[in-house]
């Protein structure tokens, strides 16, 4: 479960002593919540601050204001227990080109202490789904794009994390490894984890989606269920649709009257 | 186990399987310090040999048969008759002789009056032993004349009050070795500084930029142990460097055999268990320095590339105070001692003659412990930072 109450963020970018400093404020309050065995997709266009919030899920930044809990687990007062709850994908393979696959699935095993049996075990299994025995030994560097997201998959799950944050992970994959990343992304909402899934493409949506989110400016301009969100559309297409809302949004932010027939609902949030 | 411990680990083995660390942390050493141990021996040879090149010296005017006489009975010296004055400033200049005499015209006449002589010497240029041979030709005949005036005035050899008789009880292989074995310190903290410069740019600045690092945050480990892991393997591979390059001057003193006495002993006296295990806690924490600060201005640049262009010039910073060591009356002293960098060299200096003293040894250890930990304890902080960390 993730719970996201009204997250501001404020980035105060660090200059040297000679240059201006920068302020931008990338989130201003943000709410939804993500429960187990459902897939929250967030959508919105580049800047729109979708990385951000995934990255106050994952602790890996604090929030200037609000809350983010994480299986009741504050980012902020106990970030070491969020991260053994998460795992955490980026479409930036981010991987080591001179480690092997077995080296760096060890390596994040060990960091997130879990016992040699079980990890060995677990990636072996993975290593079996996603088709990569064959590619164990050789070092990272000379792996293709799309075996080396696989690498990073199995990364991500070797400590069986029931709460999973992608972050557009099938940019630059090719058909066939988008849909295997997809395909991984449904078994974990059948195995009941909760699972927050990032991107700007609508076909991902339409394929995943059981909650939805889109995200402009900083700002939410729908919250909702799936389901409901088609039931409330009012051009043809799931593409049209999201520009409009975002042109909405856009005019709405610089002071014109906002979008009358959307309403914000906050999914699951006390 | 510690994730520190995890994570020095990780990052060790990527680094040593990383060529251009390899390069620079062993092969360089490994190469350069014998070579230059090599050339340094080559040039106490010199072109010739042991020999010194013979001293090219012009008589202008009309010089005396006596001083003539002096002249070519000196060994290795070829004179040059009848040069035009006016000519003597080229010659010189141009290197075709070393020193011309000028003698005006009836000189040996008037030799036991207050007649002078006129000598054109290069003011300038690297001929020192030329001038020191030049110079003692002159002072033998500066003698010779002395006497003949004395006579001349019915004087005695009581009229010198005081006689200095200046010996240089040290041989050119001792000189030359002295010089050379202040340059070993000097070369130690330059490979230390080189190995741990890559790698603290890759895995801080490089990893930020393959976005590795943020993989890494969302792991369980602590910023804290992130920075100590990283810490950890600039320091091993900074250490590491300067071990080669001591182990690289003892394969220059075994490959070349013309090596200046002192030099070599100098080198042998470094290898040995003690000394090797003192230069090594100096090392230690100097490195400790250099990687704290190096992982700091890594992590806190934009890019690789940002990195290296601030961290590669700072080796000349990082390194000058070393310079220092090797002027003549510098020595390691109470005040010298709290002066990191330039502390480590006279203290190297010191075990390398075999005499430290104790409490300018304290405040060695003191001063550059108490500066490695505060370097950890900012880079640390560095890597707690959000807005450097993910600084774009």
């Amino acid at each position: 479960m993730i719970e996201v109450i009204d997250l501001h963020k404020t980035f105060d970018a660090p200059r040297w002593p000679w240059q201006r400093r920068d302020r931008h404020e990338a989130l201003a309050g943000v709410s939804f919540a993500c429960r187990p065995g459902r897939i929250f997709c967030l959508l919105g266009p580049n800047g729109a601050g979708k990385t951000t919030t995934l990255r106050l899920i994952a602790a890996l930044l604090r929030p200037t204001a609000g809350t983010v809990r994480v299986n009741g687990f504050d980012v902020v007062r106990d970030p070491e227990a969020v991260k053994r709850q998460l795992g955490f994908l980026t479409g930036a393979t981010a991987l080591y080109d001179r480690l092997t696959p077995n080296e760096l699935v060890r390596y994040y095993a060990e960091l997130h202490d879990v016992p040699a049996k079980q990890w060995r075990r677990m990636q072996a299994d993975l290593f079996e789904l996603l088709g990569m025995r064959a590619y164990a030994n050789r070092r990272i560097g000379k792996l293709s794009t799309g075996m080396k997201q696989k690498v990073s998959i199995v990364r991500t799950m070797i400590h069986d994390p029931n709460v999973l944050v992608f972050d557009e992970v099938t940019a630059g994959l090719d058909v066939i490894a988008a849909r295997s990343i997809i395909d991984l992304v449904r078994r974990c909402r059948e195995a009941g984890k909760t699972v927050i899934f990032s991107t700007h493409r609508m076909d991902e949506v339409s394929l995943l989606a059981d909650d939805l989110a889109i995200m402009h400016q900083g700002r939410l301009c729908y919250v909702g269920s799936y389901p409901a969100f088609l039931a409330q559309m009012r051009t043809a297409s799931l593409e049209d649709e999201f520009i409009r809302i975002v042109e909405e949004s856009a005019l709405a932010q610089n002071g014109q009257p906002r979008m009358p027939d959307f309403k914000l609902s906050a999914v699951g949030v006390r | 186990m510690s994730k520190a411990w995890i994570i020095l680990k990780k990052d060790l083995k990527d680094t040593l399987r990383d060529r251009r660390t390899l390069l620079m942390m062993i092969i360089v050493p490994l190469v350069f310090v014998p070579v230059s141990i090599g050339l340094l021996a080559q040039l106490k040879a010199g072109p010739g040999g042991e020999m010194p090149p013979p001293l090219h010296v012009g008589l202008a005017g009309q010089p005396p048969a006596s001083f003539t006489r002096l002249v070519r009975a000196q060994r290795d010296v070829i004179v040059l008759h009848d040069v035009a004055r006016d000519s003597a400033r080229t010659l010189i200049r141009r290197g075709e002789i070393d020193a011309v005499f000028f003698f005006r015209p009836g000189f040996d006449e008037r030799r036991a009056s207050e007649e002078e002589v006129m000598l054109f010497l290069p003011a300038d240029g690297p001929a020192l032993g030329e001038r020191r041979r030049v110079r003692t030709l002159v002072e033998a005949y500066r003698a010779d004349l002395l006497a003949e005036r004395l006579e001349h005035l019915g004087l005695d050899e009581s009229a010198h009050p005081l006689r200095i008789n200046e010996i240089d009880v040290s041989t050119q292989d001792e000189v030359l070795g002295e010089v050379m074995s202040g340059f070993l310190p000097y070369m130690f903290l330059l490979f230390c500084y080189l190995g741990a410069m890559y790698p603290a740019i890759d895995l801080a600045a490089g990893e930020k930029e393959r976005a590795t690092l943020e993989t890494l945050l969302t792991s369980p480990a602590t910023p804290f142990q992130i920075a100590l892991g990283k810490f950890g393997v600039v320091v091993v591979t900074g250490l590491g460097s300067a071990l080669i390059a001591i182990l690289g001057a003892y394969l220059g003193l075994l490959l070349f055999d013309d090596v200046p006495r002192a030099f070599a002993s100098a080198i042998q006296r470094i290898m040995r268990p003690r000394a090797l295990l003192l230069e090594m806690s100096f090392l230690l924490p100097l490195t400790m320095l250099f990687a704290g600060v190096m992982l700091t201005l890594s992590v806190f640049a934009r890019s690789f590339k940002e990195a290296q262009s601030i961290i590669s010039p700072l080796a000349i910073v990082a390194i000058l105070p070393a310079a220092f060591g090797l002027f003549p009356g510098v020595a390691l002293t109470p005040m010298t001692a709290l002066i990191p960098v330039l502390n480590v060299t006279l203290a190297t200096k010191a075990v390398i003659a075999g005499s430290l003293p104790l409490f300018p040894l304290f405040l060695v250890y003191a001063s550059l412990t108490s500066l490695a930990w505060l370097s950890l304890y900012v880079c640390a902080q560095h890597f707690k930072r959000e807005s450097v960390l993910f600084r774009a």
